[in-house]
């Protein structure tokens, strides 16, 4: 099956020391919940957990990074996770804080060893992107694609154009800059290999931390959803 | 609460100023008009010129807003979050935070009605609370 994306969600908070998405339906089994976390830098991070029983199995994605605008971000991957309705991700903090969580989900990409190519940075110049492109190693890959803001317009506009062809999950963004922090998460499914640099705009926006992920899809009969994703997704079992 | 669709860019209060014990409260539900794209749970804080608002750290609140898409029948977690009392800094670490506000997701749908679940420990919590739709 192709590679693509499922559900998306979001929570975010002022002065709170855990903080979840809201609830969505992910597949039964098979996808990769890739989230973006930020929190104000005084305080220290605790724990990723979800609901579905994944809690030991997220995986940080690179190093966690400090931005020169208050915030530290982390980014985490969980593969071939176990899912279904009222799914949520929960990240906890040392102490209270301004906390923003970002959900995508991925479906059809390989249940192990799924990320290919991995980078991240802080850049204080806008567009905002990695210091280089990342070069994939197979033709169908899913990139995805996260920007940490610190705009304090409400509502801050973002923009993806470096990754061809990409889309602002409008479910995984926070735009409200003048309670939370802000970001948003993009995607873009590739059919050849190339060298991929995300470049980010944010109104208001006067850094980003800019981080990339890309998944390699599963063959032609390998990994796949349960059977109501397949449905939804038109292929038929 | 009011009984007609809370529209875009209001604010509903859901607890006045005052003391409240320990324990579990439902407060709503509301309806939601159709194009809200964001409904969040706002406390007041402490803060220095408001050193009596919800002054112990030890004062805990867990605050579970939900929505539901048929009429109340089942209900869909919109963003979950934990807090405490005592003074907190703002985003980024700026100045000192005036309230905690919060929320996630919410489900698409129409005729959406929200409610949100406290669970007060360490108390009694003194604050007021409103209900932030945009």
């Amino acid at each position: 099956m192709a590679g693509g994306i499922g559900v998306t969600s979001k929570g975010r908070s002022g002065s709170a020391s855990s903080q979840a998405t809201g609830a969505v339906a992910t597949a039964a089994s098979g996808s990769t919940i890739d989230v973006l976390i930020a929190w104000n830098s005084a305080q220290t991070f605790t724990s990723i957990a979800d609901n579905k029983g994944n809690s030991a199995n997220y995986v940080q994605i690179g190093t966690e990074r400090t931005t020169a605008g208050g915030a530290r971000v982390r980014r985490y991957r969980c593969e071939n996770a176990a899912g279904g309705a009222g799914h949520t991700v929960t990240a906890t903090v040392s102490a209270l804080t301004n906390i923003l969580v970002l959900m995508v989900e991925i479906i059809g990409v390989l249940t192990s060893g799924a990320a290919d190519q991995i980078d991240g940075r802080t850049d204080a110049t806008t567009p905002f992107t990695l210091a280089a492109g990342l070069t994939t190693t197979q033709a169908d890959e899913v990139l995805v694609a996260a920007l940490l803001g610190n705009s304090g317009s409400n509502p801050a506009t973002h923009a993806e154009t470096g990754l061809g062809g990409s889309t602002v999950q409008a479910g995984a963004e926070e735009t409200n800059g003048s309670t939370f922090w802000t970001g948003c998460m993009a995607t873009a499914i590739k059919a050849s290999t190339g060298t991929f640099n995300p470049s980010f705009t944010e109104t208001g926006g006067t850094e980003g931390d800019v981080s990339l992920v890309t998944y390699k899809v599963a063959a032609a009969g390998g990994s796949t959803p349960t059977k109501g994703r397949l449905s939804l997704l038109g292929v038929g079992v | 609460m009011p009984s007609v669709k809370v529209q875009h860019m209001a604010s509903v209060q859901v607890l006045p100023l005052a003391n409240y014990a320990n324990g579990t409260r439902v407060l709503g539900p509301i309806d939601i008009a159709d194009d809200v794209t964001s409904v969040d749970f706002s406390i007041a804080r402490c803060t220095t010129p408001t050193p009596t608002i919800w002054p112990n750290a030890s004062t805990t609140l867990e605050v579970i807003p939900e929505v539901s898409v048929d009429g109340g029948v089942t209900w869909v977690e919109a963003g979950r979050f934990a807090s405490a009392g005592g003074i907190a800094q703002g985003k980024g670490g700026v100045g000192e935070a005036t309230v905690t506000i919060g929320g996630g997701s919410l489900p698409a749908g129409t005729n959406r009605q929200y409610r949100v679940t406290t669970i007060i420990g360490g108390g009694p919590l003194r604050s007021s609370a409103t209900v932030e739709v945009n």
